[in-house]
């Protein structure tokens, strides 16, 4: 750290502009290449092939995403492979607990649907809480404790790393369960899936940063997984309608863009207020360097 | 008074925040829980024919489906495949729970695809002897590129002058799950004609 904070700052903030555009970018150029395999090949997959092309799927937007997320900390970047080993723990809770929970457990798909009121609350208490919490599991029971954990940002990156590894588990049992879906539309889902459990769990990332740096209340976490599970259950919401009425496991688009907006809608927003969040909290620990020269 | 207030101030507000947000979320699984069977114990009741039921609240109902001898056929909007069928059937003092069933099973084969037989056994339901069939066959509507699995159990109930057959189909990947709500349903399903079901 040789540059004051003044010099380094507005550089490698246009640097990460530049970076994210390139992340978003990316990001269209895979749903473009979905959506061309689709209209031009139209694959028809063996069950092999359906496991690897899911993998595949579910894992671009997840390391693209990662990227976009890991880059934001600029300050002090984490070693890469904790947010790995935090990504797999996401991903292993998912498969292992978060998955089979909602699916054969509360076997929601049997229930959910039967009204908005029960759709809402269920999608809330049912989905919201019990992912969230496993994604506060795979940060709070790990890395939380590690010495690594030193700065209020660190809780959005790894949380955002568990969410995408659970997002990854999430969209490779869509694809596999759906038995082979179309390509553009399950690119759509999946691309907004793993930015959607990324900025859910960025929000208690938040809060999980600020309970360990700034010795916050017992009451604090809570509030922030609360805040989390509302926006996931409120998502899913939104992408149950869709998928009833619109975008099927086959993945045939017949309307209900509307829900479709939506749900984009609060998951790009929670993710510039996560960005904003970051952005902030180097800005408070640039000028207390500052101060400390 | 001080010794045991002692362990209490050892613990963090990090540490009481983990029980929070621990109790937090069995709480929000719990009421889940409450929500999940109040929705599913919703019911409307079905007469028709002469036979009653309690159908899943929201299910589309079809009635008097092939020549009468199917009653009803109720199927949840929602799942792609579950369905529950009632038929009534000419019975007589010599049939055998077995021959109709044998000839549920020709006819099954000869409409779907891949049709088989996995179990056929006699249970006792409400003190009756009745024959359960579990099968499965290829969905042929199956909108999917890869062929869809679907699984049935059926409840033959011998009786005269008619038989009452009750079924459950549902995708494979689901029956499992679907077979409790199903076995309430068929508690719940009275023909009087027929006995005590």
């Amino acid at each position: 750290m040789s540059d004051t904070p003044s010099k380094v700052t507005p550089l490698k903030r246009k640097s990460l502009w530049a970076s994210n555009l390139i992340t978003l970018v990316f990001l269209g150029i895979f749903l473009l290449v979905c959506f061309g395999i689709e209209l031009l090949v139209k694959p028809v997959f063996s069950p092999v092939g359906l496991l690897v092309t899911g993998a595949v799927m579910s894992l671009v937007p997840a390391i693209l995403w990662l990227a976009f997320f890991y880059r934001q900390d600029r300050l002090e970047p984490e070693p890469k492979e904790m947010v790995l080993e935090v990504f797999i723990l996401g991903g292993l809770l998912a498969a292992a607990i978060g998955i089979p929970l909602v699916n054969n457990l509360f076997n929601i798909s049997s229930w959910l649907f039967s009204g908005f009121w029960v759709n809402l609350l269920g999608a809330i208490l049912v989905i919201g809480f019990s992912q969230e919490f496993l994604k506060y599991a795979a940060v709070r029971f790990s890395i939380y404790e590690s010495s690594e954990f030193d700065e209020r940002t660190d809780g959005i990156i790894y949380a955002t790393a568990a969410g995408l590894g659970f997002a990854t588990v999430l969209n490779i049992s869509f694809v596999v369960s759906s038995g082979g879906v179309n390509l553009g539309m399950g690119a759509v889902r999946i691309v907004l899936t793993a930015l959607a459990q990324a900025s859910f769990a960025g929000i208690t990332g938040y809060f999980l940063g600020k309970d360990k740096l700034d010795h916050k209340p017992a009451w604090w976490v809570p509030v922030g997984i609360s805040l989390a599970a509302v926006l996931n259950g409120v998502f899913n919401y939104l992408w149950g309608v869709l998928k009833r009425t619109g975008i099927t496991t086959t993945g045939g688009v017949l309307g209900a863009w509307g829900g479709l907006v939506l749900a984009i809608l609060i998951s790009v927003t929670v993710t510039v207020i996560l960005s904003w969040l970051i952005e902030r909290d180097m800005e408070q620990e640039l000028q207390l360097l500052g101060g400390l020269k | 008074m001080t010794t045991s207030t002692r362990p209490m101030q050892n613990v963090s507000p990090s540490t009481i925040s983990v029980w929070i947000v621990s109790a937090i979320t069995i709480l929000a699984l719990l009421f889940g829980m409450d929500l999940k069977n109040m929705v599913e114990n919703q019911t409307h009741s079905l007469a028709y024919a002469g036979l009653t039921a309690q159908i899943p609240a929201g299910w589309i109902v079809q009635k008097g489906i092939a020549g009468e001898q199917t009653v009803f056929v109720a199927s949840d909007p929602f799942g792609t495949d579950l369905s529950y069928t009632t038929s009534l059937v000419p019975s007589s003092a010599d049939i055998k729970l077995s021959d109709l069933a044998f000839t549920f099973n020709l006819q099954r084969g000869q409409e779907v695809t891949l049709f088989r037989t996995l179990d056929q056994s006699t249970v006792k339901v409400n003190g009756n002897d009745v024959l359960r069939v579990h099968y499965a066959y290829v969905d042929p509507k199956s909108q999917t590129d890869l062929p869809v699995v679907v699984e049935g159990i059926e409840y033959i109930f011998l009786s005269q002058p008619k038989a009452l057959i009750v079924s459950m189909e549902d995708e494979t990947s689901q029956f499992t799950n679907d077979l409790p709500s199903f076995m309430r349903f068929l508690g719940t399903v009275y023909y009087p004609a027929g006995g005590n079901q």
